[in-house]
């Protein structure tokens, strides 16, 4: 495996450990904290903010930039095709969309449209390679 | 084969992440309650002070004028000419009732103290009972009075939040100010105190006396407030003394409400008569 594919590989990887752990650490009890049956320990973050910040958005972000990174991952070892990456790349906001419509559980929330929105917009913009035979 | 591995791939990651979001929802367990100790600042209504001061002139050359109280319950039966007086905001809320005979006997004291003479309030609310009187230059006749002092209002002033700050020590010692919003709105509560001075000879409404009541130094309350953490639902501000827990219009205690009352009072009495 190529160094590029395997830092994007490794990144997603963290992400994912990064975001469990910030719902060990810092969050109300989630169904996979108790599925795997962590006690989970809630701290209070000061300032409240970055509470917010915590508890709200910075386990979406982890897992949006997994999901960013992985799809790099099989993009360029030519495991997708234009609408594989569609269909991946709609999930965060099916997903929001989801817990809106009351499909999934969770609170839907429009800032989270905006963050899924901006983290792709980068992916896609800055980091996602235009592969020779990607129009095959 | 080529189509089977471009369909296998996006479907895996697409299960995979799917199932992350789900299980990353939170557990339908009892909601967690975080304790705050809440700072308010509040700006209280300013005192308001309407009279017409050829009137009052009158009360500052008679030695000693008479006035009697009229309270809220003594409206029953008033003149016809006097049922447009207003009494909006008189409430009585079991036992924090802001209407009570503590609360008129301490204006009739401050009136007292002022050089008034006061007027026995149940001959007064006799006299406006009986039919037979039809206009107020009868009732001086009768009661002897030349003043009504009418307690007009006498009110919980509400001071709404949808947030608070709290103050806690970062590191190094250094206060840390917090914002908390709440999903909900709170209120702590102050005092309004209103009345309405008439001369009764000529039936005129002389002036018009709004006091507020601030309920704590600086315009700043502190009280504790519990916040539902997954909804952030906000309690209302509360104050726990032992196993007693105060809130709302209770946070006003009745020896506060009596003080408010006694210096509404005698800012009152300072205005009317500045010898």
């Amino acid at each position: 495996m190529p160094k590029r594919q395997l830092r994007f590989l490794l990144f997603s990887i963290g992400c994912l450990l990064a975001g469990a752990a910030n719902y060990i650490f810092f969050q109300q009890p989630v169904h996979f904290v108790q599925l795997i049956g962590i006690h989970t320990v809630h701290r209070d973050i000061s300032p409240h903010f970055l509470s917010v910040f915590v508890t709200g958005y910075l386990s979406d972000i982890l897992w949006c930039c997994s999901l960013c990174a992985l799809t790099v991952v099989l993009n360029e070892r030519k495991y997708l095709t234009l609408w594989g990456k569609i269909f991946i790349l709609t999930l965060p906001f099916a997903t929001e969309i989801a817990q809106g419509l009351r499909i999934f559980p969770g609170t839907f929330d429009w800032t989270d449209l905006l963050v899924y929105f901006l983290i792709e917009y980068i992916f896609l913009t800055f980091l996602f390679k235009k592969l020779p035979d990607e129009n095959n | 084969m080529r189509i089977t591995k471009s369909f296998i791939a996006p479907a895996l990651v697409i299960i995979l992440f799917g199932w992350m979001a789900i299980a990353s929802a939170p557990t339908n367990r009892a909601a967690t309650i975080t304790r705050y100790d809440g700072v308010f600042r509040y700006t209280p209504g300013s005192d308001e002070i309407v009279t017409n001061k050829s009137k009052l002139d009158f009360i500052r050359s008679t030695s000693n004028p008479t006035i009697v109280l009229r309270v809220p319950d003594a409206n029953k039966g008033v003149l016809e000419e006097d049922k447009n007086v207003k009494t909006d905001g008189r409430r009585e809320d079991g036992n924090n009732s802001l209407y009570n005979l503590n609360v008129y006997n301490i204006i009739e004291k401050e009136l007292l103290k002022g050089g008034f003479t006061v007027r026995d309030r149940a001959l007064f609310q006799k006299v406006l009972g009986d039919k037979s009187v039809g206009d107020y230059s009868k009732i001086k006749e009768l009661t002897e009075t030349d003043l009504i002092l009418e307690l007009s209002t006498l009110e919980y002033v509400s001071y709404p939040y949808t947030e608070f700050t709290t103050y806690s020590k970062g590191r190094r010692g250094v206060d840390v100010t917090n914002t908390i919003s709440c999903s909900n709105n709170i209120s702590i509560y102050g005092l309004k105190l209103e009345f309405r001075l008439i001369k009764v000879k000529e039936n005129d409404f002389i002036g018009s006396f709004t006091y507020y009541y601030s309920m704590c130094p600086n315009n700043t309350c502190s009280y504790s407030v519990n916040v539902n953490d997954n909804t952030h639902a906000c309690s209302e501000p509360f104050l726990q003394q032992g196993n007693l827990v105060y809130s709302g219009t209770h946070l006003v205690s009745q020896q506060n409400r009596e003080s408010f009352v006694k210096e509404a009072a005698q800012k009152l009495v300072g205005a009317i008569i500045t010898r």
